[in-house]
């Protein structure tokens, strides 16, 4: 049962940033701008909440004992290790720049590598999944593209322009109208939570 | 109420001859076993019919009970007066089995104490008490009010001292069917006794073990002679009271398992069944490759080939310094070649990690430009971890120009609560981010002057250029829609210009072609990077990567096309069924 | 106060004004008067195989800052994480969740916590897991949680990008059905070709009402179809009036 006094702050809250942000008044925006800025604190007190959750699961898989527990072990050692290393050292020391540059960084850009594998064959399995005029012209397209943005047809007269209007016209145009389906759900959702009927919170 | 012994009821009840159930003498079917209880009929005027009888088991009592006669109770034909009659015959010798109940826990022997509660037994039945009979039966049979001294036995009578013989112990349980028996002969041994025709009310009388042979066969080894309370003597009666509450000693239990032959070759059998030939085998191991697994690594190892071949054997020589260069990055570059020395120039770096190849080489040219038209670069991000790409940017791309940290360029770090923060940025970026990323003073006050970079700041707008490093369109919206205003309330309205990544590029190029302009240039992709350099026609990351990204393209395009075809083609005949049961397909 | 902000304090107010009409009274709407969409009705069948097969359901709420537009789609995700987890709290295997934000684990926390409460449930905390801060270390997390936990069902309803690749390949390698929607581009791209039952553009929005949450929830899909088709009409008007000049 969700107590009535969180449901009233959310709306209280929620309507003064949002009138905040339409009617300048000079009281409304400062009491606008000092709640996202509490909202940004609270963000941050997440991130560590966050932290202390990815530890704590962890630790609770290594002393469950699971069978696939060794990454849980490389992530609490690892997590350990950073935390201790920039903690004593700073974020901007080299041990701290060394661990980013040569270990953080190659590593998402690796998955980010990977990513380009992946995709190649999702896009032959989605043939083989379902054959439809909306996946021809998916694979078609994507093929066009890739082909047209290598630098063998880069500038080829007719094909760039065709290339340049299927992203500067199709392109932009699906995905405006895909936003402004967006736009108006994301509306919704906030309006449900001013008025109070949608509540993801607990009293 | 007192229990009267059957015997004394005998008069106004019928024995049924299968169970021994007492039932009225009107019923013709006995009330519990509904056995045919019309055989009453026949024995009316005659008394040798009286009960079904065998040859084998033909009772001695059919050959007449000459003493028995002496105990009948003339009955009067009138059956009026027959309560009144048996009652006076109950009051003599009536027992209280409830008390009689109570003394049967008492110690061996007691039953002789106890005869005072059974009921009165007649003068023939207690002249039964012969010395043939033996001690026990002698003093069951004893009733002080029954004078001793009766007519001799008969075999009626004999029979029923053997039912009434007492049984001390398992032991002697035999010793009542023994004497039972010894009665029947010496009855049969006594040819003297006269044979006298019974009425058809004693005949009635007569017990049902004595005249009716018995319907199944009895395992006298089985069944136990009672041997105390009112159905004392009769055999196969079920105990009053359990085995276990008997007073005797427990008997001891055997502990070698009983098997017999047939037991010990089933257990043989089932030990051998579970010998080693039947120990679970492993299962099979799952294939270490699936054939979806081989798809990948072709797919992989090709891409992966085609790339390193394509940068292993590039000739930066050709590089396609003649590409045509699209609008939005020459207007970059015409902007920055506008800037003049000691401008300040706001830098966001505002891309994660895994996108970084891309986007450090589609901004390495911009920003190389912008150092060697001498400005000032002051970073910032919406990202935790953008300040740390930053400082990772200028070291890897920008090596060339010797940077040194809050001389060249100032980090200003992390600006909190995203586009939030950015409003606030924008409208005091003084309060908003007060140190640097070693957490020194950036702004400084009366007493000391701001770092370098920072002087003559104080707000967004007295930057001569923002330039916002970008991976997705919604952060590229943020700083359009929250900052761009901010820019353009100055005097000079401060460009904005982005260099994106090639998968933002459809939703951020409407802000540039948008009239009036909401960006004045865009960078897009190691596509826009390579065109920057061509304009600057400098050596730089974009030539290192290019021919290689069109060759992974180029390859990439060809395995979708031949996978494509591929699959089309399956999918035009029957399919058979997955067994693998891989995904969904 | 701008012309601009007139007009959308003016729009917010007709909307809030439509959902109301919609939501009270006679006027209240069944879901039958919407269309079918097959994702929806594949996620619940899914719940119910999920049950009766003991295994996991697995929803990933995205890396999506919770300050800021991403913000709604993560409501959307916590209002169908409230709904599965009515029935599956009970389960051997409850749903796990996974986000790239703390302010989203905690939130979906709480989610399941009052939830599982109110069918008298026990609940643990780490059913509701940050995974990782960045987008690669998040669909890492993810990953490890869709391969290792016994998962039946990938439910992603969030912001993704590039990296849910990533997540619902791991999904199809092990014979995970994957259901998602995102409001990112890039990743709707994405979703379309790597999840059995994709939810395009604003259809995952509907999550709410399709999944039982509330009559609110089916008053704002009428709101938003009503003024959808405004939209239409001013786009069309304005390029028209472009066209011939007037603006």
């Amino acid at each position: 049962m969700k107590t009535p006094v969180a449901t009233g702050l959310a709306i209280g809250v929620g309507l003064v940033v949002l009138l905040g942000y339409f009617i300048p008044v000079g009281i409304l925006s400062n009491l606008r701008q000092l709640l996202v800025e509490w909202a940004g604190i609270l963000a941050a007190v997440a991130l560590l909440v966050g932290i202390f959750n990815l530890y704590y699961v962890h630790v609770s898989k290594i002393r469950a004992g699971h069978e696939e527990n060794f990454y849980s072990y490389v992530l609490v050692i690892s997590l350990t290790a950073t935390i201790i290393l920039v903690g004593w050292f700073g974020p901007v020391h080299s041990v701290s720049r060394w661990i980013f540059n040569h270990i953080q960084v190659p590593i998402e850009s690796s998955l980010m590598a990977l990513l380009a594998v992946i995709l190649v064959y999702m896009i032959i399995r989605m043939l083989r999944r379902r054959i439809d005029h909306l996946s021809i012209i998916f694979v078609i397209t994507a093929v066009f593209m890739l082909i047209t943005a290598s630098f063998f047809l880069y500038e080829m007269p007719v094909l760039s322009e065709v290339r340049k209007w299927i992203i500067q016209v199709m392109a932009v145009a699906g995905a405006r109208g895909i936003l402004i389906g967006i736009v108006l759900g994301i509306i919704a959702t906030g309006l449900r939570v001013l008025i109070g009927t949608d509540r993801p919170y607990s009293g | 109420m007192a229990q009267t012994a059957h015997i004394v009821d005998k008069m106004t009840e019928f024995i049924c001859p299968n169970c021994g159930t007492s039932n009225s003498p009107d019923q013709e079917f006995c009330q519990s076993c509904h056995a045919n209880l019309a055989f009453r009929n026949t024995t009316e005027g005659s008394t040798d019919n009286a009960v079904p009888e065998s040859e084998e088991n033909q009772s001695p009592a059919e050959e007449g009970y000459p003493g028995f006669e002496d105990e009948l109770i003339e009955v009067p034909e009138d059956n009026n007066n027959l309560d009144d009659l048996f009652k006076e015959e109950t009051e003599k010798a009536e027992i209280d089995l409830n008390t009689f109940a109570d003394s049967e826990t008492g110690e061996e022997g007691a039953i002789s104490d106890d005869s005072q509660y059974r009921d009165p037994l007649p003068d023939w039945l207690i002249d039964l008490t012969s010395e043939d009979v033996g001690k026990d039966e002698e003093r069951v049979l004893k009733d002080p009010e029954i004078d001793e001294d009766e007519q001799g036995l008969n075999n009626l009578e004999k029979e029923f001292s053997a039912w009434l013989s007492e049984i001390e112990n398992d032991d002697d349980s035999d010793i009542g069917e023994e004497e039972a028996k010894e009665p029947v002969e010496e009855i049969v041994d006594e040819p003297e006794l006269e044979q006298v025709e019974l009425p058809e009310w004693l005949e009635a009388m007569r017990p049902v073990e004595l005249v009716a042979p018995p319907l199944r066969s009895r395992d006298e080894a089985n069944e136990l002679l009672e041997g105390r309370g009112p159905l004392a003597g009769i055999w196969g009666v079920l105990p009053s009271e359990p085995d276990s509450a008997r007073e005797g000693e427990p008997k001891s239990a055997s502990v070698v398992l009983q098997v017999s032959e047939n037991n010990r070759v089933n257990a043989d059998l089932l030990k051998g069944m579970l010998g080693e030939k039947w120990e679970s085998k492993p299962l099979a191991s799952s294939q270490v490759f699936a054939s979806q697994d081989y798809i990948r690594w072709i797919i992989a190892l090709i891409l992966f080939a085609a790339i390193i071949w394509a940068l292993t054997t590039s000739n930066q020589e050709q590089n396609p310094r003649s590409l045509n260069t699209p609008n939005e990055v020459v207007s970059v570059y015409n902007l920055i070649n506008g800037l003049t020395v000691g401008d300040r120039v706001l830098v966001a770096f505002e891309y994660d990690p895994g996108l970084s190849p891309e986007l450090d080489a589609a901004a390495a040219p911009i920003v190389d430009h912008l150092l060697l038209r001498g400005v000032y670069l002051t970073m910032v991000s919406t990202s935790p971890i953008g300040p740390l790409l930053g400082e990772r940017f200028l070291t890897f791309t920008q090596v060339d120009h010797n940077l040194r940290t809050n001389r060249n360029y100032v980090n200003l770090g992390y600006i909190p609560a995203s586009t939030a923060g950015l409003i606030s940025f924008s409208q005091n970026p003084r309060r908003t981010l007060p140190f640097t990323i070693e957490s020194e003073p950036a702004w400084g006050d009366a007493n000391q002057k701001a770092l370098l970079p920072l002087q003559g700041i104080y707000q967004v707008s007295d930057f001569a250029l923002v330039v916002v490093i970008v991976d997705q369109p919604e952060v590229a919206r943020a700083w359009i829609e929250q900052v761009l205003p901010y820019l353009q309330a100055g005097l000079e309205r401060t460009p904005l210009v982005m260099v994106s990544s090639a998968q933002a590029e459809p939703l951020i190029r409407p802000y540039y072609e948008a009239i009036p302009k909401q960006i004045q240039g865009l960078v897009t992709g190691l596509a826009g990077g390579t065109s920057y350099t061509s304009l600057t026609r400098r050596d730089s990351l974009p030539l290192t990567y290019w021919e290689a990204f069109g060759t992974g393209l180029i390859i990439a395009a060809l395995l979708i096309t031949i996978g494509g075809i591929v699959n089309i083609s399956i999918s035009l005949f029957p399919r058979k069924i997955n067994d693998e049961g891989e995904g969904s397909e | 106060m701008t012309l601009v902000n007139i007009f959308g304090l003016a729009f917010l107010a007709v909307f809030l004004i439509l959902i109301i009409y919609y939501a009270t009274g006679d006027r209240k709407l069944a879901l039958t008067n919407f269309r079918e969409i097959k994702a929806f009705s594949t996620l619940r069948r899914a719940v119910g195989l999920a049950l009766e097969a003991g295994s996991r359901i697995h929803l990933s709420i995205g890396r999506g800052n919770v300050i800021g537009p991403q913000s709604a789609i993560g409501f959307q995700s916590l209002s169908i994480l409230n709904r599965i987890n009515q029935f599956t709290a009970p389960s051997d295997r409850p749903t796990i969740t996974s986000s790239g934000e703390g302010a989203w684990m905690v939130l979906s926390q709480d989610t399941m916590r009052s939830t599982s409460q109110a069918v008298d449930a026990p609940f643990d905390q780490t059913q509701g897991r940050l995974t990782g801060l960045t987008p690669f270390p998040f669909a890492a997390g993810a990953l490890d949680i869709t391969l290792n936990e016994e998962v039946a069902t990938n439910v992603l309803v969030g912001n993704f990008g590039g990296e849910l690749a990533l997540i619902t390949e791991a999904g199809e390698r092990g014979g995970i059905l994957n259901i998602g929607g995102t409001d990112n581009i890039p990743g709707q791209a994405i979703m379309f070709t790597a999840t059995h039952e994709p939810l395009i553009g604003e259809e995952v929005f509907a999550g709410g009402a399709y999944m039982g949450a509330g009559d609110t929830h089916i008053a704002s899909l009428r709101a938003q179809d009503i003024l959808r088709w405004v939209l239409i009409v001013i786009v069309l008007v304005g390029a028209a009036l472009k066209l011939i000049g007037v603006l």
